[in-house]
């Protein structure tokens, strides 16, 4: 039973994860493929990490992991924000230059 | 000094965790570290003010955060229905919103969790104007009302 959940944790973040993958490759332009990037690895990790927990039940290591948790969520969507936000601010700074010639 | 106690009492249980074990040497070296590091984060510890640790604020927390885990799984199976279907219909947009929300602890939490929900994306923060990048148009309305903002202000009254 325990290790039919496992299963089905890990499984459920492998697809989210090649998801992810499958987006980046398909989505045309920057802001998109951040789209599928940053929005499938937290899921696709979060399974993994939950999948990894049980498996190690109740001690140190799993509290451990759920600090992992904790941070990634925190630090994922603030890298992305960083990412697309340098992109952002450069292409508005070519437009301006178009606009002046 | 209730202050000190408590941001002490956060980090040695931190200290614990990564330590693996309870004894005196790993005790003695986390309670030296932990002032090392309160001394150089003390500008920084914002969720120490005078009223935040209210009951009413946690609770109104606990339900925001079952509200994200919710809405990061939907988001989560609507970019994965976009991106297996045969052909992507996405139209991209822009858009700039301001928020009622005061303090920059919130404002960064709205935006972190805006990046985390469906099809939504925060670019730019500044003081109280988010610039937002949509995967659908149909994800215009989400943000401009949503529910997160609705929580945060009243976390923050």
């Amino acid at each position: 039973m325990k290790l039919m959940l496992i299963a089905i944790f890990l499984l459920g973040g492998l697809f989210f994860f090649s998801v992810g993958t499958i987006g980046l490759l398909r989505f045309p332009d920057l802001f998109t493929r951040a789209h599928s990037a940053a929005k499938c690895d937290t899921l696709g990790a979060v399974l993994c990490l939950i999948a990894l927990m049980m498996h190690s039940g109740i001690n140190y290591s799993s509290v451990k992991l759920l600090l992992v948790l904790i941070f990634l969520w925190v630090t994922n969507p603030t890298a992305t924000h960083l990412i697309v936000k340098a992109v952002f601010v450069k292409k508005d700074k070519h437009k301006k230059i178009d606009g002046v010639r | 000094m209730k202050r000190i106690l408590i941001v002490m009492f956060l980090f040695l249980i931190f200290w614990i965790i990564l330590a693996e074990k309870i004894s005196f040497e790993v005790a003695v070296l986390g309670i030296f570290i932990c002032l090392w590091t309160y001394v150089f984060n003390h500008g920084f510890n914002v969720i120490l003010t005078k009223n935040f640790w209210t009951l009413d604020k946690i609770r109104h927390m606990i339900i925001y955060l079952f509200i994200l885990v919710k809405e990061i799984v939907i988001a989560n199976f609507q970019v994965a229905k976009v991106v297996m279907s045969r052909d992507m219909k996405i139209t991209p947009t822009v858009v700039h919103f301001r928020t009622r929300l005061k303090s920059d602890l919130n404002r960064t939490i709205l935006a972190n969790s805006i990046t985390l929900t469906p099809g939504t994306l925060t670019v730019q923060m500044e003081n109280d104007l988010l610039t937002i990048h949509c995967l659908q148009k149909d994800y215009v309305e989400h943000v401009l009302n949503s529910k997160f903002e609705k929580i945060l202000l009243k976390v923050e009254e």
